[in-house]
């Protein structure tokens, strides 16, 4: 009797064990039926967003910018709702994997200092919880972008360029500047020196006297130990033992992964370039293409981020395995990669396979082999350079067969050429099409284009990368670009610089159009968070405010859903979802402005978006005044023509548009009024 | 006998009308005691200091028994429930040995309450004064607890001592106790893993209880007994100062955050209760406690203010009591079985001596955390041989948002240790435990499912000079033990630990354990 009591009481106790299941053998979903012309993406830094779980805020400190908030992925869980009421469906999250904690003061809240590859933040919660709000977001029917860095890792390891085994924050030398004094300058030795290096080093003498032992300045031969006597070979690498910091070497990867133990990992010098911190980023005029390549993609990111050898294929494959796994055990929809034009330049050479040509593959395979299709991946060339950041969507085909490049990419180009100009500095609306022509290889002829540097394209590719079934898109890059107004290395549209440049104010009218435009054009809207909450914060970490406190500026609480700015990017939202033109058609631009100043069709830009079953007719008013479709009366007058028949009568169905009617007449003509900072949108 | 002229002496003080009964033997002399040795029938009472402590759960000597002189109970003097006068009292256990690969010994522990084969060296010394004082009997009682910091093994000429109990209690009649200090409060054990299922509270405060319905022995009584007790700990969550500028001079240091916890307790003990056929004795506890702490606002490390909400505990739990299960004029066995039963939410689901190691959303711990323990102790011995067993399972609920903490799960201990006489008060025998944690989240280090686990296997030669009683204490040991860890187990320690290599851990070595006259009451 008594066994049976000792037994009835523990064996209750047993069936609370429940076998627990590893997220990585959940089912994955397909996203069969996909297009991500459909998507509204929501970029979060998920620091800042809300603190959803109390119990990993170690070392949070929430009122300065540099450091941790304390916010988590369990913080976006509890605030699915407020981004479903918005109208999102796609969330972009910062890194995930685990960082150096801190880097010269700064501490690594936004995830891009990598110390271990294959580990959960846990400022921001476990693999669990990851994949959680994965899942959730999509019971809600929205996806999940991972932000990856690939290029480099944190600030791991230190030159130990005086051979004193410690990091010095100074030391007389180092860098470029022995190079330069030593080899460049001397005329025994100058010429062993390229005519770059000679520019580089006369362009450097003025600063590159102060190097630091993180993070030296760029040196072709490696960084190389040195003193007051001369060279002394290349520099030791060291990698710092401060656990509390987690700037330790990177550990050895779990058995689960397969790696043999016999091979280096990202504890290996070897598997880094060790040559220096990038130095000619606004050169490029000065130096050749080769040289800025060189720097580009072998040196290391400012701030020591030591730059990782992606052409060593153990560093391709141990980076491919890394990811796969986070497809796997998170269940990812896609990836927006970082710093892609500090690996490879396929610029150069499209058929030069490099790392992206390895790395994407093994993505869309990994994701095709777990049973999902239209897995997303666009990389950040932060570059106004539209070819460059272009090639990164071509193919190449070498030896070993075909290969694919990234299906789009964060549209940087029209960032600077077009969303800063036209829609915050009053610049022509032409350069919007200029863009467009260039992407679409259209700038063949027009002397606008081509007077201001636009290429004659096309800048990015016309067939898909890769078919759903195959895990691509099946979308072309030129139609599948992210669009946006600002990012968390941007300062806020509504940044006001009075001192730099944003000198001219920008309003919130501005933000206005410049989101209308956002919500119309082709591509995919990508929206800053706190944009909606009309955050102004300047450059970074200014522009990286917390969610959670809500806007005080603008009276804003946290989350508020009733301020006006919320309710226009949410009317845009539902507007784009309903009309399947705004999301899927073809581009069929009908006017705009090669001139600016206070001319009757200032700040027009009018295009067709042109669906199966749905055309609609934009008109965006960029400028500040009321402006129509037509030209001034000393030009001839002559108004927009569209491919509606005459007698058509269009609907305004924007958001501000209230219903207003305007009819097509005789050859497609049709003179549509907009007010300051706004815009309409067409359909019959 | 000076002991008995006190007997005799408290005889005439409080006259023949009162409950009577025998004092139990001194265990190494076989004389009757003072009150101040363990009360046989009160096993929660003979509880060693929390944590380190020898069995409460032992057996009551069968002297305790009233003494039956032929179909009359005789009508004894109660004893006195102090000693007056200065005592002394000590537990302590040392353990020295290798764990085979030229390092420490090491205790292998994946759940809250492991098995203590072997365990760090610790030392309590325990002083006393009795008195009387208009009739009332007083008594101080202070224990100073040390850690295993051992000069002779560190070199460093130095200790961890800690003030642990500190109290002053009094007995203004035979039914009733008042006491007030620093106590450690608790009830009986589980001693294979010296850990107090149902009542551990380490405060600072005061209590008393009440003896409702005592028979004429003074053993058979209902006792309801209730304290309240604080704390502050020296952490930022109860305590935090800072400086701020004097007006006259430089800096003051203020107290920022000053959250007492208050930790309130009611426990009612139905002692004794009928024999089940005249060989087994029986105790019911019930047992509640609620715990308290106001709001405060801390600073963060960029001066934030952070305000940390009021907050609760409670806690509810039974214990089930048996001994004897041997002839009532039996006096040499001792034997006994306890059950436990507890369930506790909020900050009572913590370790009241240290802050919770989750919060939920709003910084409080109540109502989401929780834990449920079942456990079990018991001994059976013979003149031959004895055994002692202890069982527990577990389930805990941190008060943080995610469900998929590795730190919520089920987890279960058991532990067996059998022991046979060789000779001479030599024991051979062996301790055999297995423990395992089910966690309901993945392993931080290997990001995997694991359930961790690990079986130890301890043989054992004891030299026991005070007999074949299971907790008869001193005892010598020479100990052996092998801990196999499986991989969920090695994984609860990080890449770089050494430790995370080894499958396998060894101990072999010496151990000596002592109690007497020590954590009285």
């Amino acid at each position: 009797m008594r066994t049976s009591i000792l037994a009835l009481i523990f064996c209750v106790a047993c069936t609370g064990a429940d076998e627990l299941t590893h997220p990585g053998d959940l089912p994955h979903q397909s996203n069969a039926g996909v297009d991500w012309r459909d998507q509204m993406i929501y970029q979060i830094v998920v620091d800042r967003f809300a603190d959803g779980d109390p119990n990993n805020d170690f070392n949070v400190q929430p009122t300065i910018p540099g450091q941790y908030h304390g916010g988590d992925w369990q913080g976006i869980i509890d605030h699915l709702d407020y981004l479903q009421s918005l109208g999102v469906t796609t969330l972009w999250i910062s890194p995930v994997v685990k960082n150096t904690e801190s880097d010269a003061g700064f501490a690594s809240y936004h995830g891009y200092w990598t110390q271990d590859f294959l580990r959960p933040n846990a400022h921001f919660g476990d693999v669990s919880k990851l994949r959680e709000l994965v899942d959730d977001a999509h019971a809600r029917g929205m996806l999940v972008i991972l932000d990856v860095v690939t290029n480099h890792v944190g600030q791991l390891f230190y030159y130990d360029i005086n051979g004193n085994g410690q990091p010095d924050d100074w030391i007389s030398g180092g860098g470029d500047w022995h190079t330069c004094t030593q080899v460049c300058d001397p005329p025994a030795t100058a010429n062993q020196c390229s005519p770059d290096e000679h520019v580089y080093c006369d362009k450097g003498k003025d600063y590159l006297e102060r190097i630091i032992e993180w993070d030296p300045e760029y040196d072709s031969r490696g960084i190389q130990g040195w003193s007051s006597l001369g060279f002394s070979g290349p520099a030791d690498i060291r990698f710092p033992d401060w656990p509390e910091q987690n700037r330790t070497p990177p550990p050895r990867p779990p058995s689960w992964l397969g790696w043999p133990d016999s091979k280096p990992w990202f504890d290996s010098p070897s598997w880094y370039h060790r040559r220096g911190r990038v130095y000619t980023w606004w050169h490029e005029g000065d130096y050749s293409r080769d040289f800025v390549r060189e720097q580009e993609t072998t040196g290391d990111f400012p701030g020591g981020l030591k730059d990782l050898d992606t052409d060593n294929p153990d560093v391709q494959e141990a980076l491919s395995r890394s990811f796969e796994y986070w497809i796997e055990v998170a269940d990812f929809d896609g990836f927006r990669i970082d710093t892609v034009k500090h690996i490879d330049r396929p610029e150069l050479d499209l058929d030069n396979r490099g790392f992206w040509g390895v790395f994407l593959d093994r993505m869309r395979k990994k994701a095709h082999d777990l049973g999902k299709q239209n897995f997303f991946l666009f990389g950040e060339a932060f570059d106004g350079n539209d070819a460059l950041i272009g090639s990164y969507t071509f193919p190449g085909h070498d030896a070993k067969g075909g290969f694919g490049r990234f299906d789009s990419v964060f549209y940087f180009s029209q960032y600077y050429r077009g969303v800063n100009p036209v829609f915050k500095q009053d610049a022509p609306t032409h350069n919007l099409e200029c863009l467009y022509n260039s992407r679409m290889g259209r700038n063949t002829t027009d002397a606008f284009c081509q007077n201001n540097g636009y290429p004659a394209g096309p800048t990015f590719y016309n067939q898909p990368v890769a078919m759903p079934e195959d895990g691509g898109i099946g979308v072309a890059p030129q139609q599948v670009l992210v669009n946006f107004l600002d990012n968390h290395d941007l300062p806020r549209f509504l940044f006001y610089d009075t001192a730099g440049v944003s000198s001219t104010p920008v309003t919130e009218a501005n933000l206005k159009a410049a989101l209308f435009y956002n919500y119309t054009w082709d591509g995919i809207p990508c929206l800053y968070y706190g944009t909606e909450q009309l955050f102004h914060g300047g450059v970074d970490p200014k522009n990286r405010e917390d969610m959670s406190l809500g806007n005080p500026d603008a009276g804003f609480p946290a989350w508020d859903q009733t301020n006006e700015a919320f309710l226009y990017v949410q009317a845009l939202i539902k507007m784009r979802k309903d009309h399947v033109a705004l999301r899927r058609g073809t581009v069929d631009i009908r006017w705009s402005t090669t001139q600016a100043g206070g001319r009757r069709d200032e700040g027009i830009f009018a295009f067709e978006r042109v669906a199966p079953d749905e055309k609609a007719l934009v008109v965006i008013n960029a400028s500040g005044q009321a402006s129509e479709t037509c030209a001034p009366a000393n030009e001839g007058g002559t108004c927009m023509t569209t491919s509606f028949p005459v007698g058509t009568v269009l609907k305004d169905v924007s958001p501000d548009g209230g219903g207003k009617t305007f009819t097509v007449g005789a050859g497609g003509s049709i003179d549509v009024s907009v007010p300051p900072h706004s815009g309409r949108v067409l359909v019959k | 006998m000076s002991r008995v002229l006190a007997v005799v002496w408290i005889t005439i003080v409080f006259g023949a009308g009162a409950a009577r009964a025998q004092p139990k033997p001194d265990p190494c002399s076989g004389e009757p005691v003072n009150a101040d040795s363990p009360a046989p029938d009160e096993p929660e009472r003979e509880a060693p200091p929390a944590d380190e402590a020898p069995p409460p759960s032992a057996p009551p000597p069968p002297e305790s028994k009233p003494v039956d002189t032929g179909g009359e109970v005789e009508h004894i003097v109660p004893p006195p429930r102090v000693d007056t006068g200065f005592t002394f009292g000590s537990y302590g256990r040392v353990i020295v040995g290798s764990d085979l690969r030229g390092g420490d010994p090491e205790q292998i522990k994946v759940v809250a309450h492991a098995p203590r084969i072997v365990e760090p060296t610790y030392l309590e010394l325990q002083f006393g004064y009795g008195f009387f004082e208009h009739g009332t009997e007083l008594r101080t009682v202070t224990t100073l607890a040390f850690d295993d910091t051992l000069f002779h093994y560190t070199g460093k000429f130095d200790a961890g001592p800690a003030l642990r109990n500190m109290y002053l209690e009094a007995f203004p009649t035979q039914a009733s106790e008042l006491w007030v200090g620093s106590r450690m409060y608790r009830g009986d054990d589980i001693y294979l893993f010296d850990y107090w299922p149902l009542d551990d509270i380490n405060t600072v405060g005061g209590g008393g209880s009440y003896d409702f319905a005592q028979n004429a022995d003074g053993k058979q009584y209902v006792r309801l007994a209730a304290h309240v007790g604080f704390n502050r700990l020296l952490n930022d969550f109860q305590y935090q100062t800072r400086e701020v500028p004097n007006p006259e001079q430089g800096a003051s240091v203020v107290t920022q955050l000053n959250r007492q916890r208050v930790i309130a307790s009611t426990t009612l003990t139905i002692n004794d209760f009928p024999d089940f056929y005249g060989r087994t004795h029986g105790k019911i506890k019930l047992h509640a406690e609620v715990q308290g702490l106001p709001s405060g606002t801390r600073l963060l490390n960029d001066m934030t203010p952070q305000t940390l909400p009021a907050d609760w505990g409670t806690t509810i739990g039974a214990q089930l009591g048996l001994w004897g299960f041997t002839d009532p004029d039996d006096t040499t066995h001792a034997r006994h079985l306890n059950l436990f039963a507890r369930w506790s939410r909020g900050l009572s689901a913590y370790d009241e001596l240290a802050p919770p190691t989750e919060l939920d959303t709003s910084l409080k711990t109540f109502p989401r955390a929780s834990e449920i323990v079942f456990g079990l102790s018991g001994a059976w011995d013979t003149s031959r041989w004895n055994v002692m067993v202890g069982a527990e399972s577990r389930r805990f609920v941190g008060a943080g948002p995610r469900t998929d903490n590795p730190d919520n799960g089920w987890e279960y201990a058991l532990d067996v240790r059998p022991l046979a006489l060789l000779g001479h008060d030599v024991y051979a025998g062996a301790d055999l435990s297995f423990q395992a944690r089910f966690p309901r989240g993945l392993n931080p280090t290997s990001q995997l499912a694991e359930d961790p686990g690990v079986t130890q296997i301890a043989p054992m030669l004891v030299y026991s000079p005070m007999g074949a009683h299971a907790y008869a204490r001193p005892q010598l040991r020479l100990v052996y033990r092998a801990a196999f860890l499986n991989q969920g187990a090695l994984d609860l320690y990080v890449p770089d630990d050494p430790r995370h290599a080894h499958s396998t851990v060894h101990f072999f070595g010496l151990q000596a354990e002592w109690w007497f006259n020590s954590s009285y009451r």
